[in-house]
Order: structure tokens, then sequence, then C-alpha cells
């Protein structure tokens, strides 16, 4: 069996969804740890969504691609697109998880999470491509 | 695709209870979100959601709860969570969700919020 996969899926939530499943299994199989499978599919969630939604302003057939390498007790996470140039370590807004409810803004929650979630989190821009990197 | 299954049941004519089941996540949080909107529109401000079948739980479906958590309270409500399960307790945590909500372990402490 292969330690790693490649999928590249259109950017549809539909196709997000079936290519949330393939990772899960591919996780499952590589004997991936439960806390740190859970981990990598809500990272792969939140990157692709945010990339659907903001990076291709919603817009179905574009392409995202993500690579992941998996053993019992580590995953890298690799997911690339061709959308709006985005640096989630920079551009994304940081939640103050401090406030009241009314006070609350949910931006920026989910890139949050990864940061506490994950060992390493990078990106980088390349040949008009954003690449973010996740290593749990 | 994994879905997410919803239950509803009135306890009395101002608190209601809603079961949670599956994922609540990009692609199913706006069901959540019609639920708890629709409760709101029938003036029902008290809401118990059990979260012990919710096997995952992203920021989407975190969001539901924290964008509804400030109408439910400002009309003399609130939202109680009851016995979330390791993981998504731990999305509730990392997100400071832990402080603004109460969090309990079973249906009869949460009726015993709204007494």
């Amino acid at each position: 069996m292969s330690d790693s996969i490649e999928i590249t899926f259109s950017s549809t939530l539909e196709d997000m969804g079936d290519t949330a499943r393939e990772l899960e299994l591919f996780l499952e199989q590589r004997g991936l740890a439960a806390d740190k499978a859970y981990a990598v599919s809500l990272a792969f969630e939140e990157f692709a969504t945010n990339t659907i939604k903001y990076g291709y302003k919603g817009k179905s057939g574009k392409s995202i691609r993500v690579r992941a390498e998996a053993g019992a007790d580590f995953a890298t996470l690799i997911i690339e697109d061709n959308g709006l140039r985005f640096d989630p370590l920079l551009d994304a807004p940081e939640p103050d998880i401090e406030l009241s409810a009314e006070e609350r803004d949910i931006g920026g929650l989910g890139i949050h999470l990864i940061k506490k979630l994950s060992k390493a989190l990078s990106y980088e821009y390349v040949d008009g491509k954003n690449v973010i990197t996740v290593e749990f | 695709m994994p879905e997410l299954t919803i239950e509803t049941k009135m306890i009395g004519e101002s608190s209601c209870l809603i079961k949670l089941s599956g994922f609540l996540d990009a692609h199913t949080f706006e069901q959540l979100d019609e639920a708890i909107s629709d409760l709101f529109d029938r003036d029902v401000f008290r809401v118990i959601a059990d979260l012990s079948g919710v096997e995952y739980i992203s920021s989407a479906g975190a969001g539901v709860f924290i964008g509804s958590l400030a109408t439910a309270q400002e009309s003399g409500g609130d939202i109680v969570l009851v016995n979330p399960t390791i993981n998504v307790r731990e999305v509730f945590d990392l997100l400071g969700l832990s402080q603004i909500f109460a969090i309990v372990n079973n249906l009869n402490e949460a009726a015993a919020k709204f007494k």
C-alpha cells in the first residue's frame, strides 16, 4: 500500500466531500491515530472550503489538488490551488476567543483551529499557486 | 456523503431539545442554522442541543452555535450544549466556546439550567 495519496478535485462542496471520504479512508488504512486523523480531516475541510468560497469566489470547475502522506503517528497534508493569492498565516483574521457571545466574529476560526491542532503550518505562493503544507 | 440528522422535541412551550447526529460541517451547517432560526421565529429561545451523536464538527458548524447564542441570550434564553464527544469538545475548547456556552453532561443538567 502506498504511503501517500494525491487527488485533484473540482471546486464544489460535493466534490470536496467525496475527496474528504477518500482522504479519511487513506488515513484509516495507514493506521493514523484517530485524533490526528480528525485533525487532518478538519484541516482539509477548512482550507478547501476557504479556497472554494473565497479563493475561487464560489466558481465551480476550478481545480484543487490535495496530497497527503501518513503513517501511524504522523501525517502531512498539502493543498494547492490557483485561486486568489491568500496566505492564511498573514491574511486571515485572528479571532479573539476571549470575547463575549455578542462580540464574537466567526471569521478566522478555521485557520485558528488548524494552527492549534497541527505541528507546523506553512504557506508558499509558487507559479501562481497557493501551496499550504500542514504537518501533524 | 456523511449527513447530519436533526430531531427536535419541544419541552413545554418555551424550550426545545435538538438532538444532532452525524457530521456538522460545511455541507450540513445550514440545516442546523435553519432549525435554530425556525425556533427563534416561533419565539423559542431556550435551546438544548444534544451533541452526543455528533462525530465531527468544523468551524462552519461551530459558527452556527456562535451566531445563534447572542440572539438567544438577548431574548432571555440560552443555548445549552449536552455531552459533546471528545473531538467535538476539543474543537469547542480550542475556539474558546467553553467559556461562553454552558456545556453539561446530561439532559437533566441541561433542563436545570432553564429552571
